[in-house]
């Protein structure tokens, strides 16, 4: 059997074939746009996923050690207090809260890496004002993305909520005006101050400052501490 | 309907039949090639855009493809038998084939591979260049396995022939 001789009977046998089905470009036509469809349908979905995801990756990423400088200042622009109108939700959140602790931290602790986070004030669940929401708020998402972001600065996630000090209860920079004071609290000696308002970048952060030996036994907006 | 289906639509009115026969030719059984055309359709269509220069070599690149995802399902799996192809004898098996649905059994015999090898070679006429090239292999291995199966065609055709395997749907 040579090639011509199979030539012959294949395209006999290829004739015997039915005729394609009426419509059948339509039909296909309609279905791929269904298979599009569908298609851009999970697309659509996974680039939702992954917007949600960078909308609270990226601020998180922007907050390196290396960017320091660029982060708003609590102590530069102390009087400028920003109201939310609405408590922000928990993406929107976490900005805040990134901003805030960074901004404290450019200012106040720019050469210090044995920082620590934990949650004694806030885990007492005062609310503070219009904007912060209470501590205990905060989901384990929302707890490893700050420390995820805190991990730049070296600082440890200790409880579920936001008060930093420093172990050493040594500052560079001493003063930091607070612009408007919503609650506070003592013990022992210490102050904690929560949402400092210090223009655009702080919110529902708790500080733990110390008072100065001769420092008022309470605090009230606009005081200045020294932060010791 | 826009311009690119407008154009999908043309292409599949005009060349659908033939297509249909090619697909027909490398289908395990007759029935498939209806749905084997429509799935290269359905194929081309989404990636109309590319392929809209040629697109009767990419559907026909599809269907092999196609078909030989099709034959290589485990349920469609080639059963060996015990014994091995005739040997081509001096007779010319195919002088005789007038009994189509025997030529297209012995075509279902063959591998998949074997089997597109022999219909774009004998049927569709291509060099083994541009076989190879729409196979996605060498032209080496386009003339090895037209040969094979051409001669596996030659033993199923042969007058005291035994199948090639069962059920006509191996790979």
């Amino acid at each position: 059997m040579t090639d011509h001789d199979l030539h012959d009977p294949l395209r006999r046998l290829a004739e015997t074939a039915p005729a394609p089905a009426p419509g059948l470009a339509g039909d296909i036509v309609e279905r791929g746009r269904t298979t599009r469809r569908r298609r851009l349908g999970a697309v659509a979905v996974a680039a939702a996923a992954a917007a949600a995801a960078l909308a609270v990756v990226v601020p998180l990423l922007g907050s390196s050690g290396a960017d320091r400088s660029a982060e708003p200042s609590v102590a530069t622009d102390p009087t400028t207090p920003t109201e939310p109108a609405h408590p922000p939700g928990p993406s929107a959140r976490m900005q805040v809260v990134a901003a805030a602790v960074r901004a404290h931290l450019n200012q106040n602790y720019p050469s210090y890496d044995d920082l620590w986070v934990r949650d004694s004030v806030c885990d007492r669940s005062e609310t503070v004002g219009p904007g912060p929401v209470p501590c205990a708020d905060l989901t384990e998402q929302e707890k490893t993305d700050l420390e995820r972001l805190l991990q730049a600065y070296t600082i440890k996630w200790v409880g579920s909520v936001r008060e930093i000090w420093s172990p050493t209860g040594q500052l560079n920079r001493p003063f930091v005006k607070i612009s408007e004071l919503e609650a506070v609290s003592t013990d022992g000696g210490s102050v904690f101050v929560y949402a400092l308002r210090g223009g655009r970048d702080c919110a529902g952060v708790s500080y733990q400052v110390r008072l100065l030996p001769d420092g008022p036994p309470t605090v009230s907006p606009g005081d200045q501490f020294l932060i010791c | 309907m826009k311009g690119g289906d407008q154009a999908f639509t043309a292409f599949v009115d005009a060349r659908s039949a033939s297509l249909l026969r090619f697909a027909y030719l490398l289908a395990p059984e007759p029935t498939a090639a209806q749905d084997l055309l429509q799935t290269a359709l359905l194929r081309t269509y989404l990636r109309w855009g590319r392929v809209r220069d040629n697109p009767d070599a990419y559907v026909r690149r599809v269907l092999v493809t196609v078909a030989a995802d099709e034959r290589r399902r485990p349920w469609r799996r080639e059963v060996a038998t015990a014994q091995l192809p005739e040997q081509a004898s001096s007779n010319d098996p195919t002088a005789g084939i007038d009994d189509l649905d025997e030529l297209r059994r012995a075509l279902a015999g063959l591998p998949a591979r074997q089997r597109a090898a022999v219909v774009l070679r004998y049927h569709e006429g291509l060099s083994a260049a541009q076989t190879a090239d729409l196979l996605g292999c060498s032209e080496g291995t386009v003339r090895s396995q037209a040969t094979r199966g051409l001669d596996k065609l030659r033993a199923a055709l042969a007058p005291d022939s035994q199948e090639i395997g069962t059920g006509g749907d191996h790979d």
